[in-house]
C-alpha cells in the first residue's frame, strides 16, 4: 500500500504462512468422500457434463463451472450461520472446469484453496518438472509464462510451484491452468535447505525439452 | 449462532482455572528465571486476584499460583509484567471503597509473589483503577480516580495518571489528564453526554498506551469521549493533540487506541458493555494516521451480527492483541486480532486497511454454567511465539490456540 507500507507486505502483499493463505482447503474426490471432519461441507457434484461456461471476459477455452460455482458461493453467504473449515467436491465430471473455476480470484480463488484433486487424466499428457538454482526476476518469469501460454495456453493443464524471485524474501508460490494465473503468494520463508525454483507442469502435446528451451530463450533476453 | 468454530485456529489446550475462569483484561508472560514461561492473568471479579500459569508447554498449561482479593467488592482487572516485577491495578465496586489503587510485586519467585508497594487511589469518590499499562519498567500509565480528583458526573471518575516507579517501593505520581470540564473546577463546560441509561457510560479514561516508538506519546481511550493521542514529552503537563469521536451516531465506549508506527495507522475499538447487542454497533476501527492530529476512519473490521446479536450475553468488540513493546509479544502490523465477547476471537488482514479481510475465527462452545448460555472472550494476548491466549469473561478460563493463517 503506498501510503501505508509493512515490513510484512511484499511484492505479493502480505506474505504468508502456507499457500493456502487464510483460504477454506478444498478436496476434490471421485469416489465417495467417506467421513468428514466437523466443519467441512461436502457439495455432491450432480449437474453434469454441460454445466460449463466460459469465464466471463475470458477466452473460450478458459471454462468454469457454473451451478457448481452458485453452490460454492452459498456457502461462503452461509459462513456466519454455518461456518466451513472445508469443502469436498464428489464429481464424476470433467476436472479441468472445476480447477479453473477455484483458479483466480475473479472465480472463487479469493476464498477456496484446491489442496488435493485427482492427477488430471488423459493418455497423451505429459508431466515434468522444471527447476532453476539462480534467482529470477519477476520481468522474466512473466514473460516466459506469457509466451508459454500464448503459444500453447490451452495445452498447459496446470503448472504450479515455488519460485525464488529477486528481491522476495520466501519463496512464491504460482500456480496457472491454461490462460489462467492465480494470484502469486509470497511465504514468509523457505524450507529449511531449498532456495530453486522449481515448477511442475502437466501438459498436452508438449515436453520438458521444449518449455526448458522456451524458459532459457526468454530469460537469455533479459537479465536476471 | 453455530455451536463452536474453529477456523485458522487450532486450539491447543483449555483450562479451566480450577472454576474461577472470570478473567479480565490482564495478561502478561514472564520468562522466569528457571526458564518457564508464565502468563499472569488478571481475574474480572473477586474472589481471586490474579492466577499465573505455566505455558512452557502451551499444550500443557499448569497453574503455578493463584491469589486471593481482600475484599468481595474488589476487582484486579488488569495487570502488566516487566521482567520479574508486575503491576496490578485494584478497582473497587463503589466511590470512597477501599483498598483501591495499584500493587507491584515481586515475582522472581513465581509461586510466591511479594507485595512491593501498594498505591493509594481511593477517595470519597474514586473506584481506583481499572487499567494500567507497565512496559518499560519505569511508568505506570493508567486509568484512576484520586482522592483528590472530584467530577461532576461519578461516571467520569477515572482520569489519566503517570505514575513513575522507578523506586519500586516509594511510587510516586508525575502527571495526569482529563477531559476539560468534567472535574468540579474546570473553566470548561461540561461537555454533553450520550443518552441515558443505557448509553451514558461516562467520559474517563480506559486504555493508556505508551510505546517506545514514540515515548512522547500516549494513545488513549477515553470511552464515551472517543479517543485522543496526548503529547506526554512533559509528562507533568500532558497535552491533547488530537480527539476523534464517533458519537453520536455510534455508541462511544472507546476502549483502545493502538498505533502501527510503521503504516501510519491508528486501530481503535469500542467495546459492547449491554447484553442482546443493545449497544450495536461497537466495532473495531482503522484509522488513516498519517497526521496524528486529524485521524481520519477509513474502515471498520466485519462482524456477523445477524448471527451473534441475540445469541446471549454481549456482542461486540473489546481487547484486541495491543503489540505490547515487550520480547515477550508478538508483533504485527498487517493482522489484527480481537476478542468480540460471544462472536469469539476474529484475526483480520489489515494489509489494505480501506478492505480489512476476516482470517480466522474461534468461537468456543459455552462453558458448563455460563451465565449467558455462551462464549464471553474477553481478551487477547499473543506471545512471540505466535501463541494465542485467549480468555472468558464469566468462567471459561484460558484458551490457548496457534494461527493458521
Amino acid at each position: 500500500m503506498r501510503h501505508f507500507p509493512s515490513p510484512d507486505i511484499g511484492m505479493f502483499g502480505r506474505r504468508q504462512r502456507h499457500a493456502r493463505a487464510h483460504r477454506i482447503p478444498v478436496r476434490i474426490v471421485t469416489r465417495s468422500a467417506g467421513a468428514l471432519s466437523p466443519g467441512t461441507a461436502i457439495v455432491i457434484d450432480r449437474f453434469g457434463a454441460d454445466d460449463v461456461m466460459p469465464l466471463p471476459g475470458s477466452c473460450p477455452c478458459c471454462t468454469v463451472r457454473d451451478k457448481l460455482q452458485i453452490v460454492l458461493r452459498e456457502l461462503l453467504a452461509e459462513r456466519a450461520n454455518q461456518h466451513q473449515t472445508g469443502v469436498v467436491i464428489e464429481t464424476n465430471n470433467e476436472l479441468g472446469p472445476i480447477l479453473r473455476t477455484f483458479a483466480t480470484e475473479r472465480a472463487l480463488g479469493a476464498e477456496f484453496y484446491v489442496e488435493d484433486a485427482p492427477d488430471l487424466p488423459g493418455a497423451d499428457v505429459h508431466q515434468f518438472v522444471l527447476t532453476h538454482d539462480a534467482p529470477l526476476s519477476w520481468d522474466a518469469f512473466c514473460r516466459f509464462m506469457t509466451t508459454l501460454t500464448a503459444l500453447r495456453g490451452p495445452d498447459l493443464l496446470l503448472m504450479k510451484g515455488l519460485l525464488n524471485v529477486v528481491g522476495c524474501r520466501g519463496p512464491v508460490g504460482v500456480q496457472c491452468m491454461g490462460h489462467l494465473a492465480a494470484r502469486p503468494v509470497e511465504l514468509q520463508a523457505w524450507p529449511a535447505g531449498e532456495r530453486a525454483s522449481r515448477l511442475e507442469f502437466v501438459t498436452r502435446g508438449f515436453d520438458a525439452v521444449s518449455v526448458r528451451a522456451m524458459f532459457d530463450a526468454v530469460r537469455a533476453l533479459l537479465p536476471g | 449462532m453455530p455451536d463452536q468454530i474453529e477456523w485458522n485456529f487450532k486450539l491447543l489446550a483449555h483450562h479451566a482455572l480450577e472454576g474461577f475462569g472470570g478473567m479480565g483484561e490482564g495478561m502478561s508472560i514472564q520468562i522466569a528465571k528457571d526458564g518457564r514461561r508464565i502468563i499472569w492473568l488478571a481475574h474480572e471479579s473477586a474472589p481471586k486476584n490474579f492466577t499465573a500459569v505455566d505455558v512452557s508447554d502451551p499444550r500443557k498449561p499448569k497453574i503455578v499460583v493463584q491469589t486471593e482479593l481482600p475484599q468481595a467488592y474488589m476487582r484486579s482487572n488488569s495487570l502488566e509484567v516487566v521482567g520479574d516485577i508486575m503491576a496490578v491495578a485494584y478497582q473497587c465496586q463503589q466511590p470512597g471503597q477501599k483498598p483501591a489503587g495499584f500493587e507491584l510485586f515481586d515475582i522472581s519467585v513465581p509461586e510466591q509473589p511479594r507485595s512491593i508497594a501498594f498505591v493509594d487511589r481511593s477517595g470519597e469518590k474514586s473506584r481506583g483503577v481499572h487499567q494500567l499499562w507497565f512496559c518499560d519498567g519505569e511508568y505506570v500509565h493508567m486509568a484512576s480516580g484520586a482522592a483528590d480528583f472530584v467530577t461532576h458526573n461519578q461516571l467520569d471518575d477515572q482520569c489519566y495518571q503517570i505514575f513513575d516507579v522507578r523506586n519500586a517501593s516509594a511510587p510516586k505520581e508525575v502527571g495526569r489528564w482529563w477531559m476539560p470540564g468534567t472535574r468540579v473546577g474546570d473553566a470548561e463546560p461540561q461537555p454533553t453526554r450520550h443518552k441515558s441509561p443505557i448509553l451514558d457510560m461516562g467520559m474517563r479514561a480506559h486504555n493508556t498506551n505508551v510505546y517506545p516508538q514514540r515515548p512522547d506519546r500516549c494513545y488513549l481511550g477515553y470511552i464515551d469521549a472517543g479517543m485522543f493521542v496526548l503529547d506526554i514529552s512533559d509528562k507533568a503537563h500532558p497535552k491533547p493533540l488530537c480527539r476523534w469521536d464517533n458519537s453520536p451516531p455510534y455508541h462511544g465506549f472507546t476502549h483502545t487506541v493502538l498505533p502501527l508506527f510503521t503504516r501510519n495507522l491508528f486501530v481503535v475499538t469500542d467495546e459492547s458493555v449491554v447484553d442482546d447487542a443493545d449497544d450495536w454497533p461497537k466495532l473495531v476501527w482503522i484509522l488513516d494516521a498519517r497526521d496524528e492530529t486529524n485521524p481520519v476512519p477509513i474502515a471498520t473490521c466485519p462482524l456477523p451480527y445477524d448471527a451473534f446479536a441475540h445469541a446471549g450475553g454481549r456482542f461486540g468488540a473489546h481487547n484486541i492483541h495491543e503489540n505490547v513493546p515487550l520480547p515477550t509479544s508478538w508483533q504485527s502490523d498487517t493482522i489484527i486480532i480481537g476478542t468480540f465477547f460471544n462472536g469469539g476471537l476474529r484475526a483480520y488482514d489489515i494489509s489494505n486497511p480501506y478492505q480489512p479481510r476476516e482470517v480466522g475465527t474461534f468461537v468456543p462452545k459455552a462453558p458448563p454454567l455460563a451465565p449467558r448460555g455462551t462464549i464471553q472472550l474477553n481478551d487477547v494476548f499473543v506471545d512471540e511465539r505466535g501463541i494465542v491466549y485467549t480468555v472468558d469473561r464469566h468462567i471459561g478460563g484460558l484458551y490457548i490456540l496457534e494461527m493458521d493463517f
